[in-house]
């Protein structure tokens, strides 16, 4: 009897799981009110503005995460924020689900059409604003990706630090929330925007720190920034972002560190961070990463668990972070210290941080990857990480682990074969026991992909159901009929 | 031909020779079709033993770049409606990328002692000012602005800066002109070769490699075969290519100590350079016909 129950429930689980990455996306047929809609698209933004075309819904209705595409009814590509305004005053209207689009580089199909819909592409407004070099500010519109800021501002001394990895685009790292691996030193996207322009589901348009206002801090009235900052699209259209620059650091220096076990690695990381090191980066990678990284790259480091580092700042005090970091990782049995200045030596030390994920991919070849994401403070790292690579031992998954240990933050860069149901099962049951693990670590189930559509039952269970209650509350606010991008970040309420 | 050799092994093997300014001849290698580096040469003519010697002292040790602001390669480019031209209102401009490569290689030299001071020159309207203080901030010692302006600066092109560079060559007293291979927004390549030329100065252009030895240069190009080192004597005209190196982002400090370094005005006249141009007929752009989006069937 038990054993017919319990084989009943991983059926239904097998089930739902298969469900949420193979979800009956939209609807197959356009509906009337679609119909009527398309005609008042056409005159606002122009009839080349307008795609039906299966290629362009298709490559709207996914990002680079493993869920299935989910393409939108119709892609809209409107060039200024008076268009997108009008454009979802007539999606509301119709009642038409809106699904803004950045550059697809999401992670966890923040982008898939659920329920079909109209999907605004903003790559057309790709305008640097208001660049304020002396109060360190700039104000751009979606279609400006961090790779193209940063080149903009090339001469004039500063950058925009947040390196979430993919070229994304600005305003769609603030609706995720994004964070990368400066987060250490310079913070993830929620300390560095300054102001939001959000076209809410109704059309009307929102300056959530006033228009055109940009002071570095600011205590007047609710905190509507960061409320927009990890809304994932939710709750309005982002479409300029003022965000706060650093100077260029004068000098950089890397170095590499290998160590005997996990245990070590991150007591380094924490003693480095408790001398007062204002270190950049500082990015761990275990054993089977290393191993992958050497074969792919064609490198001989120490196959240990091994930390990369990176200091910024001018060349005297360099000398001295460099030192102090170096007694560290002795004091803590590391070997190996490498460390370099010129610019092509240190891309020779970083390489295999940076090819991290094609090794993991070339570890078997014809499959994809999935990177897991969860944040546990830092004293209850080594803890995590020893039990996850139990964990994926004993259900034979490779997952190489990759972290930004200076926040308490890893990736399971989990490698699977896409038409193996079974696999998918179990690294799916994987990264949900590796979510609660975090979880029970007073830690974070996603610490910077997003919810999306893979984690609402994980953000239930992590927030509680009061918290849940105010953030829906809000959402019946700001978005009454669940327009903006429905079936994210927040369960439908029957269930 | 030099070619460098990419066996299963991570080093490539450089075949080195001297050619005194001639590509070597008679190369009896095979030409593969895929890839520009493959092949391999024979060692034809005695090896010189390679010395780094710091810059003699007959030499000013002072190098010449130009800079020239362009349209940034990043910004849309969009015909004027009467199709004279290209909009420059209100469109970002930036240094042209091959002369900040070529300012950045002016700088390595410096800082490993062989020269002694970087000039940064560029030539054009007021605007030109500030892509010299961009060179200045990445670490030129000083900068030379020719000024040109209005009809002159439509008009002018890679035969009369050349001249000005010819000229102002002559009147530093330089001992290397380093600039970028072509300009963005022309296409030309051709000022460092006029400006050598002109000169009669050894050229050694599309660097890939740029290495000083005593009062010669060693200089890797980049052509279609794959790499030619040749080795030309000093006073030279060199024009970098992009993978001589990464420039260097200007910071904050560096921006502000540029603020202070000095840089001199002058008119093409002041060099006794003439600047007619020898083009006829104006620019006429023409938009591409506009593409339909139709329905297929």
């Amino acid at each position: 009897m038990a054993s017919l129950l319990t084989r009943r429930l991983q059926f239904s689980c097998l089930h739902r799981f298969l469900r949420s990455f193979n979800l009956n996306c939209g609807n197959v047929t356009r509906c009337a009110s679609l119909d009527s809609a398309l005609s008042a698209f056409r005159s606002i933004c122009g009839e080349g503005r307008v795609s039906l075309g299966e290629a362009v819904r298709e490559q709207h209705g996914k990002d680079e995460s493993l869920h299935r595409c989910c393409p939108p009814d119709v892609v809209l590509f409107p060039g200024c924020v008076e268009e997108v305004s009008a454009l979802a005053q007539v999606c509301h209207r119709h009642g038409l689900p809106i699904i803004p689009f950045g550059t697809g580089t999401g992670l966890e199909g923040g982008v898939s059409a659920v329920k079909g819909g109209v999907c605004f592409s903003l790559r057309n407004m790709d305008q640097v604003l208001d660049l304020h070099q002396e109060d360190f500010d700039v104000t751009v519109e979606p279609g400006v990706t961090r790779k193209a800021l940063n080149s903009y501002l090339r001469d004039t001394g500063l950058w925009f630090p947040v390196d979430p990895g993919a070229d994304a685009s600005l305003c769609g790292m603030a609706a995720t929330s994004a964070s990368g691996t400066n987060a250490v030193r310079y913070g993830t996207m929620r300390e560095n925007v300054l102001n939001l322009e959000v076209v809410l589901a109704d059309g009307s348009v929102l300056h959530t720190a006033g228009k055109g206002r940009r002071p570095r801090k600011t205590s007047a009235g609710y905190n509507l920034t960061n409320l927009f900052v990890g809304s994932e699209g939710t709750l309005g259209i982002i479409t300029k972002t003022t965000l706060r620059l650093y100077g260029v650091p004068e000098a950089v220096v890397s170095a590499v560190c290998s160590f005997p076990s996990i245990q070590e690695a991150v007591d380094s990381t924490v003693q480095v961070l408790q001398a007062g090191v204002p270190i950049a980066r500082i990015e761990f990678l275990d054993d089977v990463m290393i191993d992958a990284c050497n074969r792919f790259s064609r490198l001989s480091y120490p196959v240990m668990p091994t930390l990369f580092l990176e200091f910024h700042g001018s060349e005297q005090s360099l000398k001295e972070q460099v030192n102090t970091t170096e007694e560290i990782t002795q004091s803590n049995r590391g070997s190996d210290f490498q460390w370099a200045q010129e610019a092509e030596t240190r891309e020779r030390l970083w390489k295999a941080r940076h090819d991290a994920w094609y090794a993991a991919l070339a570890l078997r070849p014809g499959c994809k990857a999935y990177s897991t994401d969860v944040c546990v403070p830092l004293s209850r790292l080594p803890q995590i990480l020893v039990e996850t690579k139990e964990d994926l031992i004993e259900n034979r998954l490779t997952g190489p682990i990759a972290g930004h240990v200076g926040d308490g933050n890893f990736h399971c860069l989990v490698v699977v074969d896409p038409s193996d149901p079974e696999e998918l099962h179990r690294v799916h049951l994987f990264t949900e026991r590796l979510a609660r693990r975090a979880l029970a670590m007073d830690g974070t189930c996603t610490g910077e992909h997003g919810v999306g559509l893979g984690k609402r039952a994980l953000l239930r269970e992590e927030m509680g159901a009061t918290a849940i209650q105010v953030m829906q509350g809000l959402k019946d606010v700001l978005d009454p009929d669940n327009v903006m991008n429905p079936g994210k970040v927040l369960q439908p309420r029957e269930i | 031909m030099n070619l460098t050799t990419q066996s299963a092994a991570s080093q490539p093997i450089k075949v080195e020779s001297v050619g005194f300014g001639w590509p070597l001849i008679g190369c009896a290698g095979r030409w593969l079709p895929s890839g520009a580096s493959t092949g391999f040469t024979l060692k034809c003519f005695r090896r010189v033993p390679r010395v780094k010697v710091n810059v003699s002292s007959t030499m000013s040790g002072r190098v010449l770049v130009g800079v020239k602001r362009v349209i940034d390669y990043a910004v849309k480019i969009r015909v004027k409606p009467d199709n004279s031209g290209v909009v420059t209102d209100g469109v970002k401009h930036s240094m042209n990328p091959f002369c900040e490569i070529a300012v950045e290689e002016a700088v390595k030299l410096k800082e490993k002692k062989f020269i002694k001071e970087v000039v940064a020159v560029s030539c054009g309207p007021q605007q030109s000012q500030e892509t010299i203080r961009t060179a200045l901030a990445m670490g030129a010692d000083r900068g030379i602005h020719v000024e040109v302006t209005g009809k002159e600066y439509e008009n002018i092109g890679p035969l009369q800066i050349s001249k000005i560079m010819a000229a102002l060559a002559k009147k530093e007293d330089a001992q290397l002109v380093i600039l970028g291979k072509q300009a963005i927004d022309d296409d030309c390549n051709q000022t460092g070769q006029m400006t050598a030329a002109l000169l009669d100065w050894p050229q050694g252009t599309f660097a890939s490699e740029l290495t000083l030895e005593g009062d010669k240069i060693k200089v890797v190009r980049e052509i279609d075969g794959g790499l030619e080192t040749i080795k030309i004597n000093m006073p030279a005209v060199v024009t970098a290519d992009l993978r001589l190196n990464t420039p260097r982002y200007a910071t904050l400090p560096n921006i502000m100590k540029a603020k202070k370094k000095k840089i001199a005005n002058m008119k093409p006249a002041d060099l006794g350079v003439d600047l007619t141009s020898r083009r006829r007929g104006r620019y006429r752009g023409r938009r591409s016909a506009r593409r339909e989006e139709g329905t297929v069937y």
